[in-house]
């Protein structure tokens, strides 16, 4: 190991800690403008955490591949469902 | 406008949202539609309790606990597992053009996605469905989950962890042989 892995080590594992909700930027977990610059100048400076964030990114695309299609007919259905319900009333 | 009009206006564009859902618990089309249709019957009649702030949080509420109290009795070979539904999903990357050897990797990814996704606890996996499958925010899916949106953020990050891994070492038996 080199030296200068030894030092980013802990460095790496607050990068992996943080990964998941830099790659998502979701509106309930983002990071501050303070962590996204520590990330993406670790990223831009470790090949092990550039790696592992495009893995992630992989990962995570072709699992929103898997997302079907919700049957239009299933939907008008239960529209025209709604609307007896809530004439009925 | 009048109570009833109102929670039609306000309930039909979440039907797109709660069917999702309904298809990832139940695991399939017509049983989701029936466990929406009880969703629906019974938001309409508990709709004092709604406050005004979040419809599709409220109805997902809804829509968790008819999940769990009544479709449990009505059904007793309901296990409220989080299916992907291979059979009706489009083939992996579908609408891009592939070379040869993206067919090649895409034929061996595909079937070690979904293998890996399904070898996850029902916990990690249902996680992983709403959040990155379907598309639902972490508020979203806490809410579905009846969880803390921090438990959300582990499990996920733990399940994206897991699938990689699985991928990683699908790809690397894919090019040895
Ligand atoms: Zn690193």
């Amino acid at each position: 190991m080199k030296i200068s892995e030894a030092i980013s080590m802990p460095e790496c594992h607050w990068v992996k800690a943080h990964l998941i909700r830099y790659l998502d930027r979701d509106p309930s977990a983002p990071l501050s403008d303070q962590e996204l610059t520590r990330l993406q100048s670790h990223i831009a400076i470790c090949d092990k955490c550039a790696a592992i964030s495009e893995e992630y990114r992989e990962t995570s695309e072709a699992l929103s591949q898997l997302r079907t299609h919700v049957d239009q007919a299933s939907i008008a259905r239960l529209s025209e469902s709604l609307k007896k319900l809530t004439l009925e009333d | 406008m009048n109570k009833p009009e109102s929670f039609r206006l306000f309930v039909e564009p979440e039907i797109p949202v709660l069917l999702r859902v309904a298809r990832s618990l139940t695991g399939n089309g017509s049983d989701a539609e029936d466990l929406v249709q009880e969703t629906l019957i019974k938001a309409f009649g508990a709709l004092n309790t709604f406050d005004g702030a979040s419809p599709r949080a409220w109805l997902l509420t809804i829509l968790r606990n008819t999940a769990h109290n009544v479709w449990r009795k009505k059904k007793p070979d309901y296990v409220g597992d989080w299916t992907l539904l291979p059979e009706n999903r489009p083939a992996f990357n579908a609408e891009a053009p592939r070379s040869a050897e993206d067919e090649v990797m895409a034929g061996v990814l595909d079937p070690a996605l979904a293998k890996a996704v399904n070898d996850l606890s029902e916990d990690f996996r249902a996680t992983l469905v709403l959040v990155d499958v379907e598309g639902f925010t972490y508020a979203e899916c806490a809410e579905i989950l009846g969880i803390p949106i921090g438990t959300v953020m582990s499990r996920r990050s733990r399940a994206v962890a897991k699938v990689r891994k699985s991928l990683q070492k699908a790809k690397e038996e894919a090019v040895r042989k």
